[in-house]
């Protein structure tokens, strides 16, 4: 009989970087909706992590997101990822206004050796929730966008991990003098997530 | 919870200056009570302390911040300093020194909590807003030294100020009273754990040994530009400014014999600028680029008289409903019939709309036929929903979807995804919420599922919809009857014609709603109205039989913007009729 206290889920590192890929996915859409990149008739609601989340529907959107996953979820495997950045830009100006940084930490026994870890899928959801709750909530501090934005998504990788033929070096396109927020995390026991939203200052906020 | 304002030196910069602004502003008080350190009142009730602490004389019972080494310090030099000197009541000076650290203690709290008698003492909230907690602890110790310290340059004349700034504390001393906190030149205790976590990231950020930073090569499509979302609180085209909205028509043209029924579209402005407009049995043209009126056609009496006009979106094409239930289709330049649709509706065809090569046309039958132009047997598909006379009838931007407005109060939206072949056409939405008939409909231009009605005069409201999912968004009571609506193609507004009592335009901002003109001059209720295809200039038609022009929308030589539209410009491949 399955005892009731210890419900604990074998959590290998495909099934990690699975989470944690389809994390970035979601949260990636929550930011660009949330943020007001996309207009809003283009994101369709679905039930995620307990939430009612909202997923664009936007087709060019879409495929880049599907691509970016994807790819983030064999790093991950490969334990080559570091972090994961999505940046708000100005269409206009191409300044950067917001930088939304998910670092990873990877286990590196797992990757080594392979063995897989045990936690509770439900505290993992919980996790995950805590930290959707908190993007959406964001909007509440963060400076209003204005303008017409874009955005882009950078991936910090280890050094000797090879470069796809779909992905460019690029820049690290900081804030200069940002100011920071860091928001809940979430662990897999394979891979822990820590997610920090720097934004450019508000001109108004300084005496 | 801000995690680094340390790390930022402006907030830094900012919550010093505050806290020397305060200081300045608590030693200030404190000083000026020199002569009356003793009097009790000044005292707010501090927390009671098991034993007390009697500092040289001066009772700090209550404020721990005393027992720090460096006000120890402080006051051992401060002692030193006002060696034999005495106040007026014959105290040793030093007395003194301690209670204006006192004042100050009580006024600087190393926890960052005011006691509330003091509120209007302190300069702002924001004194402690983003410090960290030991960065607050240091600033109230720098506040208390330096208030024990305060004489010590005036009063003392052994000590000079270069000797005092030798000794610990000697920055804090200066610095209080002539500039902010500097920090730098003394490390240990301007850095706090939060400013190095800070200095620790950025390094890591800058390690680039062991990473490699990767953006994917096709970047994301870019959002439209045409309109940021309407819940952000910012204004349209910022700070533009508010045009002046004539309030009076430009031009006004006689119009003799025409109708007045609510239920007819006799008026309608053509891409090419030529405005038609219906008297009766006859249809007029009119070039608005030079105010040449020709006459296209006199329906003879069996057939007539005319019930509705709708240009084609060629600007060239025309059909002309009428009351046989018979339509029309006029080459305007060569004034030639090219066709008569027939056998369709059985009473008159009141409201009419083009969708590309597609004629839709809307009769007192309640019927609604999409007519291929093109073909022989030119009904293509079937509405069936109204049961009386439709009235109004608009297809949105995209063509996608038709929005039907009849007499029987009812407004419905049909999608022409839903086409069946053989069978009649079910409606997408069908929208019961007016309580009179449904003539005025206009399509947004920026919002391309947003559709706004007009009720008639048992409704007179306007009302909103998204017709994605049919849901009435907003509802207006406008007082009067709603005859016809437009959108400024530039501008977030809208425009309404009204009949009883004042037969008045009104223009309203949106989402607001709020009223920015009212335009009077007609005389009876403004039945028709068309919009120029530039956007900037209003015809209405009225039952006291004049056609008017009204500068609503933007003067036309400064309106040459293009409209940002959302979605392809409407009807741009242009099909002639054969």
């Amino acid at each position: 009989m399955a005892s009731k206290t210890a419900t604990k889920d074998i959590i290998t590192l495909r099934g990690s970087a699975a989470i944690v890929s389809e994390f970035f996915g979601y949260a990636a859409n929550s930011i660009l909706y949330n943020r007001g990149l996309y207009p809003e008739e283009s994101f369709a609601r679905v039930k995620k992590y307990g939430l009612p989340l909202l997923l664009t529907q936007d087709e060019g959107v879409k495929s880049f997101i599907s691509n970016l996953t994807s790819q983030l979820s064999e790093w991950l495997e490969a334990g080559k990822l570091q972090r994961v950045v999505l940046v708000i830009m100005s269409k206009a100006s191409g300044e950067v206004l917001e930088r939304w940084n998910f670092s990873i930490e990877t286990d590196g026994e797992v990757i080594e050796t392979g063995v897989s870890r045990e936690k509770s899928d439900k505290e993992i959801m919980r996790e995950i929730q805590a930290i959707m709750r908190q993007i959406a909530s964001s909007i509440t501090y963060l400076p209003c966008l204005d303008e017409t934005c874009v955005f882009d998504v950078l991936a910090y990788t280890d050094k000797d991990c090879s470069v796809p033929f779909t992905w460019m070096e690029s820049d690290a396109k900081l804030i200069a003098n940002p100011q920071m927020v860091k928001l809940h995390s979430f662990d897999t026991k394979i891979h822990k997530v820590d997610t920090l939203v720097s934004y450019k200052n508000d001109d108004w906020d300084e005496p | 919870m801000i995690a680094a304002a340390a790390g930022s030196s402006s907030a830094h910069g900012a919550v010093t200056s505050a806290i020397t602004q305060v200081a300045v502003t608590a030693v200030a008080i404190a000083s000026g009570a020199c002569l009356s350190t003793k009097v009790e009142f000044l005292w707010p009730k501090v927390d009671e302390q098991p034993g007390s602490h009697i500092l040289d004389g001066v009772d700090v019972t209550g404020h721990p911040i005393f027992n720090d080494a460096r006000v120890h310090k402080a006051i051992a030099f401060a002692k030193k300093a006002h060696h034999c000197q005495t106040r007026r009541t014959g105290d040793p000076y030093l007395s003194h020194c301690i209670h204006t650290g006192k004042i100050l203690a009580v006024l600087v709290p190393s926890d960052g909590k005011r006691i509330h008698e003091y509120q209007n003492y302190f300069v702002s909230d924001r004194l402690y807003g983003s410090a960290e907690l030991d960065l607050r602890l240091v600033y109230a110790i720098d506040t208390i030294v330096a208030g024990i310290l305060h004489d010590i340059v005036d009063d003392t004349c052994e000590i000079t100020c270069s000797a005092a700034t030798t000794k610990t504390p000697q920055d804090e001393c200066r610095s209080r009273y002539t500039q902010p906190r500097r920090g730098k030149e003394n490390p240990s205790t301007s850095s706090s754990p939060s400013r190095e976590a800070y200095r620790k990231q950025l390094a890591e950020t800058f390690n680039m040994n062991r990473t490699r930073i990767l953006a994917f090569k096709n970047k994301p499509p870019t959002p439209v530009e045409a309109i940021p979302n309407d819940f952000s609180s910012h204004q349209l085209k910022s700070a533009k400014p508010r045009r002046h909205i004539p309030q009076t028509s430009e031009k006004t043209l006689d119009a003799p014999d025409i109708m007045d029924d609510y239920y007819l579209n006799l008026l309608d402005w053509g891409s090419s600028n030529v405005l038609s407009i219906a008297l009766g049995h006859t249809v007029y043209l009119w070039d608005a680029s030079d105010g040449a009126t020709s006459e296209l056609v006199t329906i003879d009496d069996e057939c007539g008289p005319v019930t509705s006009v709708k240009w084609a979106p060629d600007g060239r094409h025309i059909a002309v409903g009428l009351n046989n239930s018979e339509v029309q289709l006029w080459d305007s330049t060569s004034n030639r019939l090219l066709r008569t649709l027939k056998g369709g509706h059985r009473l008159r065809v009141g409201a009419m709309d083009w969708n590309n090569h597609i004629l839709t046309t809307g009769g007192m039958d309640g019927q609604i036929f999409n007519n291929d132009v093109r073909v022989r047997s030119h009904i293509v598909e079937t509405y069936t929903g109204h049961d009386q006379e439709v009235c109004g009838l608009k297809w949105s931007a995209s063509g996608q979807q038709l929005a039907s407005g009849g007499n029987d109060n009812v407004l419905q939206i049909w999608d022409r995804s839903m086409a069946a072949s053989n069978a009649p056409t079910q409606w997408l939405h069908r929208l019961e919420e007016h309580t009179a008939a449904v003539k005025a409909l206009a399509w947004c231009p920026f919002q391309s599922n947003l559709l706004a009605s007009g009720g008639g005069a048992g409704d007179r409201c306007i009302k909103f919809w998204n017709t994605y999912t049919g849901a009435c968004v907003n509802s207006v009571d406008t007082g009067s009857q709603v005859c016809a609506l437009l959108w400024n193609k530039n501008e977030r507004e809208l425009l309404s014609s009204h009949g009883f009592t004042h037969n008045q335009l009104t223009l309203w901002k949106y989402p607001s709603m709020v009223k920015m003109a009212e335009l009077t001059g007609h005389t009876s209720r403004v039945l028709y109205m068309a919009q120029s295809p530039d956007g900037c200039t209003v015809a209405s038609a009225a039952g006291d039989e004049t056609l008017r022009f009204w500068n609503v929308f933007g003067t036309p030589e400064v309106a040459t913007k293009p409209a940002q539209k959302t979605n392809s410009v409407p009807f741009a491949h242009l099909n002639r009729i054969r």
